[in-house]
């Protein structure tokens, strides 16, 4: 065993799956020389070259699409994001590229090209730099959107996201990249698609994914003193939805609270309350509740910042709220 | 060989388009490219080249006129000579047709079924069952809040949400709620059972042969014969003394045995009464003898034993004679002469407690009486209300044979003789 | 005060000088000699036959959405894939019949694709705008969204060390001043990319002349200093110095190893789509760039040289014409994908497939 950031996670499944797969390699702004902007490729560029770590321009548009292009003919790119907020200037290559060629080409090329970066807010960035893009990217069919909550998931979901035939959304969190646990030192893989009851309940359902669930556990905590037994789904892969597991366990306990960073209106929250209620509606208690981003773009202000996210008071007071 | 040009698509929403100027005629060779027509769309006039080359032998959508996509508006052919003779292009028809007017359809006048003869009875059959029925509680007509899950527990265990406390927001009923409205714990709140069969369910039993004749008998009876209904209410302090007075010679004998006596004594003063009417000959029937026809209630229906020459038996005779017969009658074993015929019948439900009813008339008889029970009330004796009995009779009589004032007398006979019960000894 | 903004040029179009690559039409003939340069010839037919028969096809209602025809730029794609070879990497615009068909797709296919059948191209999923063939990366619908993922194959070419690949991008002349067209070549050019960035300028991007989108003319020329590349300009009517350049610029990239900006000059004879009346050209413009048919051009060249007759361009001609009556047969009896297989195919299979993990 050993014990790792989830930094070091992240960037063991990378130098994995270099390893193993000649026809991986990763390009991002800073990857090189910098170490990673938040140095998950640290030390990558020692081991590999320049040839394999590559720094590319502020250009997201053109090694995005690079990327996909490279897919399409014969290699496994990791891309980085500096930060997810910064993939909008690709959208054009996500969306009319990246999950559109193997369809559109009636099977003939596909992309299996992983993109990664940190979601969401980090501290007081500010309006521009706080964006969670799971439900923007997740209305769109061809991309698988994973998004782990630990060093262990973070790790073993890679390694599957990088051999994965598919283009794959890959989520992370700067707040969490510095999470230590421990995990396997052998290799392992995660798989796609699972979701994981990391905490069993019988009172109410919380489905949650990445930073969130840290809330959650506090949150869970704190109602355990009042006798309240929560149990806690992280989703780890986003899409494909692991309906079955988040249905089995809102069956058992009759009621479920949806946590998200990301805001409210058609969030995942949105999706995922409507598939329970579409699977469990007779055995529902109560109405679903969800936690969510309020509506407004991420201020700056700390104390704004702190009220518009979900935090562990919301939660206990969406559990409460639901047990009603 | 000769081709045809159609109607091109020159827009993506152009459905139909109109010839606004052919720029070749009947007759010219037109080379590839050429300009051939110019097309009228929903957005802009076109000018449509020709795609091959040939002759131009044909208009058939003239200038003005309209054709919609991939009609046929022109025939060339390769040759400048080729017959056209039978060529007939496949495309879609001219836009805009008259619709044909459908003939109206005639109301077919069939003739219905035959009229059912006047015999025929109208069917009556019973409403298929409700395929669903959403029992309503007569509450203010709010809906009670309750969630799915509750919702579907209830129905599980039959229990009535509305009759459940919810603990749950805005007085939600929960599943918790149900849990405490179980049967095996401390009942707080009412628990009512809730129908498990449909409305309008029912079962359908064929009738036994004995209750087939009462049907019929009973059905034509009703139907057939006119019937009128005179009713007399009967003192019956003095019958009632009689008969205890009875019993102190062990001469157990009924209300009823005195009824058929009376009945008895008041048809020979009203032959007239003892009647019936034969449908067949359609003439009244005078029967020459006194035989009474007592209905007797057995296991899956009705029999009338019949008391032959009843004028001439006390009421004595008559009690044994009539518990006899009912024994028997119960049990199956009466002969067919001893309960087929008869010239009056008297029905007596006062066993049950009735205040009085009118009976159906067994025919070909003209009359039935139907005795009631014997009830208290209040009578004037020497200027005080004391208790005093009563007893209902009302006469059924056929119309036909008997007329109203005769069944009065008739009737008002009978009471003089149960008032004055001493009469019946003579 | 009302004053009106003066955007672009004003009305009085200034003629724009190319350079074209100094070839000789006969002595490029000779080096490439009869039995291709008639292989040429067929396939700009085939090409155009295609065109005009799709075009009748959408105009009975077969076909839908879309249609941009290559009619008159025939010499460009032909010359350079003829030059070049089929074994790179090819990108291009939603103009890509042309394409489709010089890469192997058959007029069967590609008919069927326009068709919507289950037959054809991606099995009725693209249409006219998404043809693919071996080697070709595809038919993008994004305006220059297609260049990005076109330096990705010259990346990934570069990357495996297959020293005599490169890649091919076909663009329009009003793409080159979308950003992904600057961060592409700038990414080349910093990496050292082997694309050949190919602008076909046909002068107008739908209905807006190139002189009121583009800041500097000629377009390769100008941009290509910008990326410290180099630019060649060509004359997209004459499939011969469309040949002579392609080869020359081809030859230097695989001794290099640099990107390259071509700019091929030429008419396109149909609107942008066919939705497009192009009532922005007159009737005596188009008629005076029909006279530079590059198929009138190649046919006159080969008669002058006596390598073809009159007779035997006719049989070619119909002859390409047969072959698409036939694909148009083809699609017409073709069946139409089954609706249950709707959501197949959206992701590629997991375990084997032509990427399975080693």
């Amino acid at each position: 065993m050993q014990t790792v950031e989830i930094r070091e996670a992240l960037r063991q499944a990378i130098d994995e799956e270099m390893t193993r797969d000649s026809r991986v390699f990763v390009l991002g702004e800073e990857v090189a020389e910098y170490n990673g902007a938040y140095k998950v490729t640290k030390g990558m560029l020692a081991k590999w070259g320049p040839g394999r770590i590559i720094d590319t321009p502020i250009s997201e548009n053109g090694f995005a699409g690079l990327a996909i292009g490279a897919a399409q003919t014969g290699l496994r790119p990791i891309v980085e994001f500096m930060s997810w907020n910064f993939s909008f200037v690709a959208a054009d290559q996500l969306i009319s590229n990246a999950c559109k060629a193997h369809f559109m080409s009636g099977g003939r090329y596909n992309v299996p090209v992983v993109f990664r970066g940190p979601n969401g807010a980090a501290a007081q960035v500010s309006c521009q730099h706080s964006h969670c893009v799971e439900a923007i990217y997740g209305n769109l069919p061809g991309f698988i959107i994973i998004a782990p909550s630990n060093a262990y998931d973070a790790k073993g979901l890679l390694k599957s996201a990088i051999r994965s035939n598919n283009p794959v959304i890959f989520l992370e969190n700067e707040l969490d990249y510095g999470d230590k646990m421990e995990i396997p030192s052998e290799e392992y893989l995660v798989p796609i698609g699972k979701a994981k009851v990391i905490r069993e309940g019988k009172h109410v359902t919380i489905v949650s994914y990445s930073r969130m669930l840290k809330f959650c556990k506090q949150a869970a905590d704190e109602l355990a003193k009042q006798g309240i037994s929560v149990e806690i789904i992280d989703l780890r892969t986003i899409k494909p939805l692991d309906i079955p597991t988040i249905a089995a366990s809102v069956r058992k306990t009759h009621r479920c609270v949806l946590v998200e960073e990301g805001h409210i209106f058609a969030g995942i929250s949105a999706e995922l309350g409507f598939q329970i209620q579409e699977h469990c509606f007779d055995d529902l208690d109560a109405p679903l509740v969800r936690v969510c981003q309020r509506e407004t773009p991420m201020p700056y202000s700390k104390v704004l910042e702190r009220e518009t996210l979900p935090n562990p008071e919301r939660i206990q007071a969406a559990i409460l709220e639901v047990l009603r | 060989m000769p081709f045809s040009v159609n109607m091109p698509k020159l827009s993506p929403t152009m459905e139909e388009g109109t010839v606004v100027k052919w720029h070749k005629k009947v007759g010219d060779k037109v080379e590839a490219n050429e300009l051939l027509v110019e097309v009228a769309t929903d957005k802009a006039t076109i000018e449509y080249n020709a795609l091959d080359e040939g002759y131009l032998r044909k208009i058939l959508v003239p200038e003005g006129k309209s054709a919609v996509i991939n009609q046929p508006i022109a025939i060339f052919t390769e040759k400048a000579n080729e017959s056209i003779e039978g060529y007939a292009p496949q495309g879609p028809a001219a836009p805009k047709t008259e619709a044909k007017p459908e003939a109206p359809k005639e109301p077919s006048m069939k003739p219905s079924a035959p009229t059912t003869s006047a015999m025929q009875q109208p069917s009556f059959a019973p409403e298929p069952p409700l395929e669903s029925y959403e029992f309503e509680f007569p509450t203010s007509g709010q809906r009670t809040a309750a969630s799915p899950l509750a919702k579907k527990l209830a129905k599980e265990k039959g229990l009535d949400l509305t009759s459940v406390k919810g603990t749950g927001p805005k007085g939600r009923v929960t599943s918790r709620d149900l849990d405490l409205a179980q049967p095996d714990q401390a009942v707080t709140f009412s628990r009512r059972e809730m129908p498990k069969i449909a409305p309008g369910t029912y079962e359908e039993v064929a009738l036994s042969p004995m209750r087939k004749v009462i049907a019929q008998r009973l059905q034509q009876a009703k139907t057939y014969i006119p019937h009128i209904y005179v009713r007399q209410e009967i003192d019956a302090a003095a019958l009632w003394e009689a008969r205890e007075q009875l019993k102190k010679g062990n001469v157990k004998a009924s209300v009823n045995d005195f009824v058929i006596r009376a009945v008895a004594l008041a048809l020979r003063e009203y032959p007239n009464i003892n009647s019936g009417f034969n449908s067949v000959n359609q003439s009244m029937i005078l029967f020459k003898t006194i035989d009474i026809s007592v209905a007797v209630s057995v296991e899956g229906g009705l029999i009338t034993p019949i008391i032959r020459h009843a004028d001439y038996k006390n009421i004595g005779e008559i009690s044994v004679e009539i518990k006899e017969l009912a024994a028997r009658a119960k049990a199956g074993k009466l002969q067919p002469e001893e309960y087929k015929g008869g010239s009056f019948t008297i029905s007596n439900m006062g066993m049950f407690g009735v205040t009085d009813f009118a009976a159906i008339i067994n025919p070909p008889q003209s009359c039935i009486l139907a005795v009631g029970g014997i009830e208290e009330c209040p009578v004037v004796r020497n200027g005080a209300v004391v208790v005093g009995k009563k007893m209902g009779l009302i006469l059924s009589a056929d119309h036909r044979v008997v007329d109203g004032a005769e069944a009065a007398k008739f009737i008002k006979t009978v009471q003089k003789y149960l008032e004055s019960p001493a009469l019946l000894l003579v | 005060m009302s004053a009106t903004l003066e955007l672009g040029r004003p009305k009085m179009k200034k003629e724009t000088k190319y350079n074209f690559f100094p070839s000789d039409r006969k002595k490029v003939a000779e080096q490439i000699q009869k039995p291709i340069l008639v292989q040429a010839l067929k396939q700009m037919l085939l090409i155009r036959n295609f065109e005009l028969r799709g075009e009748a096809a959408y105009q009975q209602g077969k076909v839908g959405g879309f249609y941009h025809s290559y009619m008159g730029q025939e010499a460009i794609q032909v010359g350079c894939v003829l030059a070049c070879g089929r074994k790179h990497w090819y990108t291009t615009t939603y103009r890509c019949h042309a394409l489709a068909a010089l890469m192997g797709a058959t007029p069967n296919e590609m008919m069927a694709e326009l068709y919507g059948r289950t037959t054809g191209n991606a099995q009725g999923r693209g249409g006219s705008m998404h043809l693919y063939a071996e080697h070709m990366l595809g038919g993008y619908g994004i305006v220059g969204g297609h260049v990005p993922v076109a330096t990705g194959a010259a990346f990934s070419v570069k990357y495996q060390n297959q020293k005599d690949l490169i890649s091919i991008c076909f663009m329009g002349e009003g793409a080159v001043v979308q950003g992904a067209v600057h961060e592409s070549l700038n990414l080349a050019a910093l990496w050292s990319l082997p694309c050949m960035y190919v602008i076909e300028n046909n002068l107008w991007g739908m209905g807006t002349a190139v002189s009121r989108a583009v800041a500097v003319e000629p377009i390769a020329e100008s941009m290509a200093k910008a990326y410290g590349i180099q630019s060649y300009t060509l004359n997209g009517m004459d499939f011969f110095n469309c040949y002579a350049g392609f080869q020359h610029a081809y030859r230097e990239m695989l001794q290099t190893g640099r990107p390259v900006l071509i700019e091929a000059v030429a008419e396109r004879f149909r609107g942008h789509s066919i939705s497009d009346p192009a009532v922005y050209r007159t009737k005596e413009e188009l008629q005076k760039a029909m006279e530079h048919d590059p198929i009138l051009i190649l046919k006159t060249t080969l008669i002058e040289m006596g390598m073809l007759t009159e007779e035997e361009f006719k049989e070619l001609d119909k002859q390409q014409k047969e072959l698409v009556l036939a694909a148009m047969k083809f699609a017409e009896e073709s069946p139409w994908p089954d609706p249950i297989i709707l959501e197949q195919g959206v992701f590629a299979p997991e375990e084997g497939g032509p990427n399975a993990n080693r």
